[in-house]
């Protein structure tokens, strides 16, 4: 019980500490520290000296379980990332560090919240508690155009999926008596007020499909990508996308007793990898090109869901973890060749960036490798993982349909790597400034990218015990 | 009682549904995100006289803190975007194609 509280409780801590420090003074190498120093202490609070196996419902309703763990480690290794890449933006778009620095904070304690959630009201305040931060840093480069636009369309649409999902566990409330995951599952078993739990159920599913940018509820996720900085994109493509997942794969245990629900997942997989794809395609930002590129991989996670076994739940995790890897990965690149905010972030500025400078060419190779799935990367068994439990589930054409938008996906993410290693001519990008914080974050990501691929049994072995956790829960 | 209270939140959660997806006022559709809001909350009030017990209350109360708090946030990113664009209505701005 006290390591549930603990980590949520050293979060709110740093955050504030983090507001009253002197850090407004806005010294790069300060905040990077920062992050890094919290983000070590809440690990170190978090007590991963206990046993992940086996799930432990504590006061609260807070879950306590090897799911949970996951995502608070990636939200605090992304966080300690974006703290390194955002040392670097500062110095050609300066922001409020202090408040920055907070707000990721807050946003990573919210992100803990949500992944322990056993209580649909719960999963709700954790997402808000993790959305929240997200909008403002968005905007934070208040007085230009793109950030604040941005900032204002995700409020927008994030709203309105957090207004879906509220309604939905109201009506959840109604049916079962409480809002608790439990007790919605006791209510299908009972079957009392079945409709109304049913109705309820797929309104909050929405919604998390909302946060996911599962298409056709991604229409948010260009432009917000785009618009926000480019650290922070780096952030929300990979923690929010982990928690609204963590928060499906909680949802999972009711599969078993919802078959629409089945074929809603499979739908929404479908049109998410070929509408992510193709769209991505016709890309000349990279930014843009790589958030049609989230909601792709938004529906290959889907893909070994739909199979409602438990192998599925063991593929998409490892898919997820590799997500967030990958995506935060390329957006740090992405920033690496931005200068002022928006320049620098089409295929063309990418041009010779690889011959300029080897070492951010070689992550560059590796992070859009691993996004295409090419082996020997994370990325290739990720997408093995996932189709393969697919095809052992017996959704055979399912996995075919993301074999085939993968080798689309490829087109674009190659192009990305052919522009980088082109002679022709200087790209536009600011690489004037060394950025080592960006480059070392970068190159940490891509080489845990590369590791899980040549060694992918020590990410599956821990996976394994998550999947096993979360369903535990509710059967 | 409870029926007609389930349909009155219902047709609240539509109306503020319809007026997100169709309005083009920023304030408008910001006022449409409450009503769908509220609708929860009138189902959660109506719920927890049927239930009995503090939960339906105070999911109330947490109901009306996220939209506090969402509303904070949306006004005040409305309010730095206008001073940059100058407008309101939704489908003026233009920085971001989409």
């Amino acid at each position: 019980m006290k390591a549930l509280v603990l980590p949520v409780a050293a979060g709110v801590f740093f955050l504030i500490a983090v507001m009253l420090s002197p850090l407004f003074t806005g010294r790069r190498w300060w905040v990077a520290l920062v992050y890094l120093f919290a983000a070590a202490g809440v690990l170190a609070v978090m007590g991963l000296t206990r046993p992940l196996a086996g799930s432990h419902v504590a006061a609260l309703r807070l879950v306590d379980d090897a799911l949970a763990r996951i995502a608070f480690i990636v939200a605090v290794a992304v966080a300690g990332f974006t703290g390194l890449v955002v040392a670097d933006y500062r110095r050609a778009n300066p922001h409020a560090s202090g408040e920055a620095t907070a707000l990721v904070l807050a946003s990573v304690t919210g992100a803990l919240i949500a992944a322990m959630a056993g209580d649909f009201l719960l999963l709700i305040v954790g997402i808000e508690l993790a959305s929240l931060p997200v909008y403002v840093l968005t905007g934070i480069l208040r007085n230009r155009p793109r950030p604040a636009e941005g900032a204002m369309k995700y409020i927008l649409l994030g709203g309105f999926a957090t207004g879906v999902m509220v309604y939905g566990s109201a009506l959840i409330y109604a049916a079962a008596g409480s809002t608790s995951m439990i007790a919605a599952v006791n209510a299908l078993h009972t079957g009392a007020s079945k409709h109304i739990l049913i109705a309820g159920l797929a309104l909050f599913a929405t919604g998390l499909a909302f946060k996911a940018s599962l298409a056709p509820f991604h229409m948010w996720t260009p432009d917000v990508y785009e618009g926000a900085p480019t650290p922070y994109t780096a952030f929300m493509s990979a923690v929010i996308k982990f928690v609204a997942f963590a928060g499906i794969i909680r949802l999972f245990a009711f599969f078993a007793f919802v078959t629409e629900l089945k074929h809603i997942i499979i739908a929404l997989a479908v049109i998410s990898m070929v509408w992510g794809n193709f769209a991505a395609l016709v890309q000349d930002n990279v930014k843009r090109m790589l958030a049609y590129s989230s909601v792709a991989h938004a529906g290959y996670i889907l893909v070994p869901l739909a199979t409602g076994h438990k192998e599925g739940v063991v593929a998409a995790l490892f898919y997820l973890v590799l997500y967030a890897l990958m995506s935060a990965g390329a957006f740090g690149l992405i920033s690496y060749n931005e200068g002022e905010e928006g320049k620098g972030v089409t295929f063309e500025d990418l041009t010779a960036l690889g011959v300029k400078k080897p070492l951010i060419g070689l992550c560059g190779v590796i992070l859009f490798f691993a996004l295409a799935g090419v082996p020997p990367t994370g990325g290739f068994m990720a997408k093995f993982y996932a189709f393969k439990a697919a095809v052992d589930g017996g959704l055979w054409w399912l996995a075919l349909v993301g074999i085939f938008t993968s080798m689309v996906g490829a087109y674009y993410y190659l192009k990305v790597i052919v522009f980088m290693y082109m002679k022709k001519r200087e790209g536009t990008g600011s690489t004037g400034n060394a950025k080592v914080l960006t480059v070392a974050g970068v190159l940490l990501l891509s080489l845990f990218v590369l590791a899980y691929g040549v060694d992918p049994k020590s990410l599956l072995d821990v996976v394994k015990v998550a999947a096993e956790g979360a369903l535990q829960l509710l059967y | 009682m409870f029926g007609e209270l389930i349909i009155l939140s219902a047709v609240l959660f539509a109306v503020g549904a319809v007026g997100f997806l169709t309005r083009r006022n920023a304030f408008v559709v910001l006022m449409s995100l409450e009503l769908m809001l509220n609708a929860a909350n009138v189902v959660f009030v109506a719920a927890s006289k049927q239930w009995g017990g503090p939960e339906g209350l105070a999911s109330v109360l947490i109901v009306i803190a996220i939209a506090a708090a969402e509303a904070a946030v949306a006004l005040a990113a409305l309010l730095a975007l206008f001073r940059v664009v100058g407008t309101e209505k939704i489908d003026e701005w233009r920085a971001l194609r989409g």
